[in-house]
């Protein structure tokens, strides 16, 4: 949903904070075990597993009691393939925009929200 | 009532070790989650506010998988079988509306304050005896609540998979814990994403397989025509099966005033479990889209919920009869599993049972984890031990979530004891939640609203609904369990502005300088949506007010659509 805006937001905090090195390159390549425990990747991996599963169980073939438990539809199959399907699509999207470190002027935020903050009031 | 059924109906789903298997690969998933998120928690922010870092998507899917918990479904699939259609005002004006609202108009205060919990807000906008009451009553109520999920697992284990309850609930128990515990807010957090696509691969399928049998939309039509609901189930207005008011302007008129404003603004504005998800976004914008973004699914769930508890009335020969008034040994409650049981294969199954099992977590995990922030912040740094190192509220914080584990145990023993589950939650809801709502919003429009007035005004809420309870379980107002708590949270939220408008009469308040971003009149233009917008969330599809507008478009569609 946010892809469009993504890159541009990553422009800008180039443009900013050219004085954090280290950060930047951590920015520029996540490591691909960033990525592979990214959210995404495990959603996509729950999905992977179960579409794979549900797809070979469809295509052995199900009994007639169980075709007509859902009315006649393959629903193994089909629910195999869809979920293989959203599975892929969470991989991509992980590996298309890879997990980020926090913004440095996002870390300053939390220092401030933190926990001697009611310390001030 | 099982055992005096003249043929006992087998509950128990038929799950073979392909079943399991499936489900076990899903807990060894969710454990990963936590062992994963762990490596990352340094701080006590980290641990119980996710140090505020996770994009939009993933709270807003949390917000609404924090509520899409085991109640939800399996109380929802029961209405749907008994009420049809009208079951979805309590998505499409019951909950829809108020988080748009929440996004639009509360988060820019409670983002913009930097408050770690709904409590703390409390303390920067009135003081720290409000603070303290509320965060007293919320830790009390998370645990309650907690405890009903709970419960409420163990009866469905010990239903679908032949567990017995006494072990049932502690080895839930445990595996909430264990993820809690290693990878607090985030791992919960995560999971609940998770949680929210495990549940739509067990309403998605259900639905479709559903209406299969039933010869698709149409067919359901006109079985549920021709049944004992007839025509009126199968539109939304008047309402009149949900509210059980025959005139149908009173009925209209409680849908939209009960359940659209006091229960559901009450419930989603103020509720931490929920507001908790927004507040771990990474920014402010992230942090308005939240509520929006989960209002869309939330819009939608309705059709992978009640339809096929509409399915099941007319397809599950017990349900049939039940509908049609005649003795049965199941009840509503069972609808979910029956057409679970009925409409699915193996495999299909076991996917199935990882969801309804994820519901269950899901909801425990939300009030686990937000009584763990509540109590670590306002009750034992605030208050308790204040002035310590970061690292030792880290450690009470896991160690909260130890003790919050345990007492759920208790807890969900004592749900056991009412017989009646959904009104024991509607119960508790009144007590805790339309109070809380009543000093929020006066707070927020009333800025002469003094501290002291406001812990008044919410424990003379809480007083008043406990009040309405009695003399409903009394018999001496007499209306059903549900219009009692509806009335119950009505005159808490009366009750609760009236005294804190009488009390802000004779206390000093705050002046304009400290109540600044903390009230409508004393908001920055930024906080009214009216400031300059950072380049990172330009466009409209970072934009609340478009987005919002967007999802109230969609859930009028769908009011067309089964008007």
């Amino acid at each position: 949903m946010t892809e469009p805006h993504e890159k541009h937001e990553h422009h800008d905090k180039h443009e900013h904070h050219e004085h954090h090195g280290i950060e930047e390159t951590l920015r520029e390549r996540p490591g691909l075990a960033a990525i592979l425990f990214d959210l995404r990747s495990v959603i996509g991996l729950l999905f992977v597993v179960y579409g794979l599963v549900l797809t070979v169980l469809g295509l052995i073939g199900e009994t007639p009691e169980e075709l007509a438990k859902a009315g006649g539809l393959a629903l193994n199959l089909w629910m195999g393939l869809s979920m293989l399907i959203v599975g892929i699509i969470f991989y991509v999207w992980a590996f298309v925009k890879p997990p980020m470190p926090p913004e440095p002027d996002e870390m300053a935020q939390i220092d401030e929200g933190g926990p001697m903050h009611m310390g001030h009031h | 009532m099982r055992f005096l059924a003249q043929a006992q109906t087998d509950l128990r789903l038929d799950a073979n070790a392909l079943d399991y298997l499936l489900v076990a690969f899903y807990f060894v998933l969710v454990l990963g989650i936590g062992l994963v998120a762990r490596r990352s928690i340094s701080s006590s922010l980290d641990f119980l506010l996710s140090g505020r870092s996770l994009p939009a998507w993933v709270t807003g899917l949390a917000f609404i998988s924090a509520n899409l918990g085991a109640i939800e479904l399996i109380g929802m699939t029961a209405n749907g079988a008994q009420y049809g259609i009208p079951t979805a005002h309590y998505y499409w004006i019951g909950a829809v509306p108020a988080m748009v609202f929440l996004g639009i108009v509360m988060m820019p205060f409670y983002y913009g304050s930097k408050a770690r919990s709904v409590p703390e807000f409390l303390a920067i906008r009135f003081n720290r005896t409000t603070q303290r009451v509320q965060a007293v009553v919320f830790a009390l109520a998370s645990l309650l609540i907690a405890g009903v999920n709970l419960y409420a697992l163990g009866l469905v284990l010990e239903a679908l998979l032949g567990w017995p309850q006494a072990v049932a609930i502690p080895v839930a128990a445990l595996v909430v814990l264990s993820y809690t515990f290693l990878g607090g807010l985030s791992a919960a957090i995560y999971n609940e994403v998770l949680q929210f696509f495990v549940i739509l691969a067990l309403l998605i399928p259900v639905t479709v397989a559903g209406l299969a049998r039933v010869g698709g939309y149409s067919g359901l039509v006109e079985k549920i025509t021709a049944g004992p609901g007839g025509a009126e189930q199968l539109s939304s207005w008047p309402g009149t099966p949900i509210t059980e008011i025959s005139n149908s302007f009173l009925s209209v008129f409680g849908i939209v005033f009960g359940l659209g404003f006091v229960l559901s603004f009450g419930y989603w504005t103020t509720n931490f479990a929920e507001v908790q998800r927004a507040l771990s976004a990474k920014n402010m914008n992230a942090g308005r889209m939240t509520p929006i973004i989960g209002a869309f699914p939330k819009t939608l769930v309705p059709l992978v919920i009640v339809i096929p508890g509409m399915v099941a009335a007319v397809l599950i020969p017990q349900l049939v009869t039940l509908k049609a008034g005649g003795a049965t040994d199941v009840t509503y409650n069972n609808t979910l599993s029956l057409l679970m049981k009925e409409v699915l294969p193996n495999g299909a199954l076991g996917v199935a049972i990882a969801g309804l099992l994820a519901a269950f977590m899901a909801g425990m995990a939300a009030n686990i984890s937000s009584f763990n922030t509540v109590f670590t912040y306002d009750i034992w740094q605030d208050w308790v031990k204040p002035g310590r190192e970061d690292g030792y509220y880290l450690k009470v914080g896991r160690a909260v979530t130890v003790g919050g584990c345990v007492i759920a145990i208790f807890t969900a023993y004592l749900a056991g004891s009412f017989s009646n589950l959904m009104d024991y939650i509607q119960a508790l809801a009144s007590f805790f939640n339309a109070p809380l709502f009543a000093i929020f919003i006066f707070g927020l429009f009333y800025k002469k609203m003094t501290g002291t007035s406001a812990w008044i005004a919410l424990l003379s809420g809480v007083a008043t609904a406990v009040l309405v309870d009695l003399l409903v379980r009394a018999d001496i107002i007499n209306v059903s369990s549900q219009a009692g708590s509806f009335m119950g949270a009505s005159a808490a939220f009366v009750v609760g502005c009236l005294v804190a408008f009488v009390v802000s009469q004779f206390t000093p308040g705050k002046t304009d300088e400290e109540l600044a971003g903390l009230t409508w009149a004393t908001s920055t233009p930024v906080q009214k949506g009216r400031g300059p917008v950072a380049a990172a969330d330009a466009g409209w599809i970072k934009n609340p007010v478009i987005m919002g507008t967007a999802v109230l478009i969609l859930t009028l569609v769908l009011y067309i659509i089964w008007w």
